[in-house]
């Protein structure tokens, strides 16, 4: 074995404490600097706040373990390389049990927190409530369409055979009343609009590849599956326009997916639907 | 032949001492090997290269991440058709990740940890002289280069590399070119090889331990590669299956995940991750119990809860099957399921949580040596807080709905089963190096590979968690169109220059291993006095391990520092028969 000095061997153990600590105060600090700077997106969906909060708990919580286990890991160390013998001490009942039985106390918490919080989101809106409203997207390669009911609150009936890529990409069936006064969104030319305050059911599929539909400010995100129908519910509360970016790897344009939502005061999304009502044909404006 | 495998294993049972012909010839005894110890080195040394060529296609994604729309002529001399006008092209960027991806989890963590370490350290550490089936772990390994030769093939093939990422979802895959056939071939060879080395560990731990080595008396490394064969022997099928299936779809016109024809996508996505998430603690326990090994060996110190160290390498691998879910929460499946999988998820940290106690435990008022291997392994403590911890935010699906498919996941999976599995590799490097090539390791350079590795990692990997808070989608070629992100240019440019730091550290270790295995010092038997039996062979150990009569085990392997042993002994190896006889002249360590 090489010779290594008492000397060098202290030294040695004083930079990996050293180290350690420096990971300790910049780890802490940047995420402090961090929340100013690189932190969650501004929140405007109203049936999201729980998981703010929780994120909060959670991060918190994590940031004091962090500390601690950092910590008594860097005095440890620094203790390591300064002992004349090391103790011959491997076991503790009490102690293990101590530490396993705290860890699973506080994870139980965060799993009865998580739980109840996930039974909310995926609570539908009743149909009955007032201010609900259904938007159908679908994501393809490489943008966000968009399917509104229109003005009478009623989708109308689909079949492939009616699809049109330019003038009706959904195949809205033209015999079917309820259709007439649908409403579709090309989401490459202009924003996917909803009204704010009310329950919005965002229901998801794909033409092609599974998309996800991320939505950073509203805190949603659901793939988009083709044969499958996903739902999110939100309840925007801010108007203004929020971006849209696809989560999931869909091909060589997934990074340029990106598309945007608007949210209206509601006398402005009601005059939108008039405004609007039977375009079919997937261009905005 | 005659001599070479099976009569070594069959004498690894007899008493006394066979008499071991090396294979003379240099294809016998270098490269068709079936010498278990050869064969380690053989996937150590591969997986090492493949490693840099995953490393170098980072590198390359950083310098798009860093500065994207940037012109890099100098790239573009180097490679014309990846930086075609002098700016990297989205195809090439979406090759690189998945390749990145399965060259570092597959070519590189799996191989290095299940094919060097456990080939290595499996026969040596249990007393046998070789595997149980020696031609059988000569044939995983030679299935390797085969199964890279394919992986790497695709970038040279109309279309490049497949642009699908290491997970492969379909339908995209399914609709992605050639590349991606020749990937899924590559991948299903290389489970096949997995397999046969793990059915190997297996009997091999089962079956031929020598006299006293009780279950109760395994090191923890190999407890932790024996483990980690049985998860593999469950979750490799899965990915075999499901890479059959999707090749089937691609060129033989079945449907099983083509919406189009009946099929469902998302079937694809629980195989895979049936087969992923195991894979992850198939990294993460070995380097695991390198680290329980090297920390005990380094601070002269007994490993602090054996029992609960075994009882929780027992507990992850059995949670590891049921937490695949938690990588598809936002997936549209039912949530029911999804609060199920946040049950488990969260529970294996309690596992999670008692390994890092113990650890912690180990290192109190330890009697540290800061040998570059300790370092390492004291590193691997500090990553896996770090990462165990966001962990926890991850695991709780409404959380999981905004950080799913960010940098946030980017940052946590590099930490735990990227890195930490990386540092549990070169921790194992540097400790066992003396006893595969039986010379020693520049020391003062492996001490600045360290510290430089250690820096790079959290300069690398730390500011992702705040990409990811703030929202930055992963696998984007350019994070220059989202104005949601704000300024996140700064992060990026600290994360591309960490990283090329953290790369051009891995030149000294290249250096340092290269130059090591020639010219270093010459290494005693038992360099670090360490207590496991692989100590007591000559370094390196012949064909057949052991010179003369196989090691007979007496006690645990962790008597470091014991209370009551004479002056000047500290500690005792599982080979020597009475306290008594641990004087420096006991352990044939000091007297040759």
């Amino acid at each position: 074995m090489q010779q290594v000095t008492e000397r060098d061997n202290r030294r040695a153990g004083a930079v990996m404490t050293l180290l350690i600590g420096l990971v300790l105060v910049a780890g802490v600090a940047s995420t402090v600097y961090a929340t100013k700077r690189w932190w969650l997106p501004p929140l405007v969906s109203a049936a999201a706040a729980p998981i703010d909060r929780l994120f909060n708990i959670i991060m918190v919580s994590i940031g004091i373990v962090f500390v601690l286990t950092q910590g008594l890991l860097a005095w440890f160390v620094w203790k390591a390389a300064r002992s004349p013998r090391a103790l011959y001490w491997h076991e503790s009942k009490r102690l293990e049990s101590t530490w396993t039985v705290a860890t699973a106390v506080i994870l139980t918490v965060f799993i009865v927190m998580g739980y109840q919080i996930w039974l909310t989101l995926h609570t539908p809106t009743a149909a009955a409530a007032e201010k609900s409203t259904v938007v159908e997207v679908w994501g393809q390669q490489f943008f966000w369409t968009a399917r509104y009911p229109g003005p009478d609150g009623q989708f109308g009936k689909t079949d492939p055979q009616f699809v049109d890529f330019q003038k009706n990409p959904f195949g809205i069936d033209p015999n079917d009343p309820a259709g007439k006064d649908d409403i579709v969104i090309d989401g490459s030319k202009g924003p996917i609009v909803m009204p704010a305050d009310y329950h919005v059911t965002v229901k998801l599929s794909s033409r092609d590849v599974i998309h996800s539909f991320f939505v950073p400010n509203l805190r949603v995100k659901m793939d988009a599956v083709p044969g499958q129908v996903t739902e999110v519910y939100v309840q925007p509360t801010e108007p203004g326009r929020y971006e849209i970016a696809c989560a999931e790897l869909c091909g060589v344009g997934h990074f340029a997916m990106r598309g945007e939502i608007e949210v209206l005061p509601e006398t402005d999304w009601q005059a939108w639907l008039q405004q609007h009502a039977g375009q079919h044909g997937g261009t905005a404006q | 032949m005659a001599h070479g495998g099976t009569q070594a294993a069959v004498a690894g049972h007899a008493t006394g001492a066979a008499h071991h012909h090396e294979p003379q010839s240099f294809w016998r005894r270098y490269i068709f090997s079936t010498d278990h110890k050869i064969i380690a080195i053989q996937y150590l040394l591969t997986s090492l290269v493949m490693a840099a060529v995953g490393g170098f296609l980072a590198m390359l994604m950083r310098v798009q991440l860093g500065w994207p729309g940037k012109e890099w002529p100098l790239l573009e001399a180097i490679m014309p058709n990846a930086f075609k006008g002098g700016q990297m092209n989205p195809d090439f960027y979406y090759g690189a990740i998945t390749m990145h991806g399965t060259i570092m989890v597959f070519f590189f963590l799996t191989t290095a940890l299940s094919g060097g370490f456990a080939n290595f350290l499996i026969p040596l550490q249990i007393g046998a002289r070789d595997m149980a089936f020696p031609v059988l772990n000569m044939l995983s390994f030679w299935a390797f280069p085969v199964s890279i030769a394919f992986a790497l093939a695709s970038f040279f093939v109309q279309g490049g590399a497949p642009g699908t990422g290491w997970t492969a979802y379909v339908p995209l895959s399914d609709r992605e070119t050639a590349g991606q056939t020749l990937w899924l071939i590559s991948v299903f060879i290389l489970m096949l090889a997995f397999l046969a080395g793990g059915i190997n560990y297996i009997t091999t731990t089962l079956n031929m331990r020598t006299k006293g080595m009780s279950f109760s008396r395994l090191p923890l490394t190999v407890w932790a590669l024996f483990v980690t064969a049985l998860v593999g022997l469950f979750a490799f099928p899965a990915l075999m299956a499901a890479s059959l299936m999707l090749i089937f779809d691609r060129v033989g016109g079945t449907h099983f995940f083509d919406p189009a024809g009946g099929g469902d996508p998302i079937l694809w996505q629980h195989l895979f991750w049936f087969f992923g998430h195991p894979e992850v603690y198939i990294v993460i326990l070995p380097a695991m119990g390198i680290v329980s090994e090297v920390l005990a060996a380094h601070g002269r110190k007994p490993v602090f809860g054996y029992k609960y160290m075994v009882g929780s390498i027992l507990t992850i691998a059995g949670l590891s099957f049921l937490v695949w879910g938690h990588h598809m929460f936002s997936s549209g499946m039912s949530p029911t399921l999804g609060s199920i999988f946040m049950a488990t998820t969260l529970a294996i940290a309690i596992p999670s949580a008692i390994k890092t106690f113990n650890w912690l435990a180990t290192i109190y008022r330890s009697k540290m040596r800061f040998t570059a291997a300790s370092l390492y392994a004291i590193g691997f403590v500090s990553l896996f807080i770090t990462g165990g911890l966001t962990g926890i935010i991850l695991g709780n699906p409404s959380v999981d709905l905004y950080f799913h498919d960010t940098y946030f996941v980017v940052g946590h999976f590099h930490f735990i089963m990227g890195a930490a599995a990386l540092f549990g590799v070169f921790a194992g490097i540097y400790h066992w190096f003396p006893k595969m090539f039986g010379r020693m390791m520049n020391e003062r350079l492996g001490k600045i590979h360290f510290w430089l590795t250690f820096l790079g990692i959290y300069g690398t990997f730390f500011p992702m968690h705040f990409l990811g808070t703030a929202g930055m989608p992963r696998r984007i070629y350019n994070w220059d169109a989202y104005q949601f992100l704000g300024d996140v240019a700064t992060l990026n440019h600290v994360i591309s220059i960490s990283a090329f730091v953290l790369g051009a550290a891995q030149l000294i270790f290249a250096y340092n291993l290269f130059y090591s295995m020639f010219r270093g010092p010459k290494a005693e038997r038992n360099p670090w006095q360490a207590n496991t039996l692989e100590w007591w062979a000559p370094s390196p150990p012949p064909h057949g391990n052991w010179d003369e009569a196989e090691p007979v085990v007496y006690r645990w392997p962790y008597e470091y520092s014991p209370k009551d042993a004479p002056e000047g002994v500290d500690h005792i190896p599982q080979w020597v028969p009475e306290p008594a006889l641990a004087t420096a002249g006991g352990d044939r360590a000091g007297s040759r």
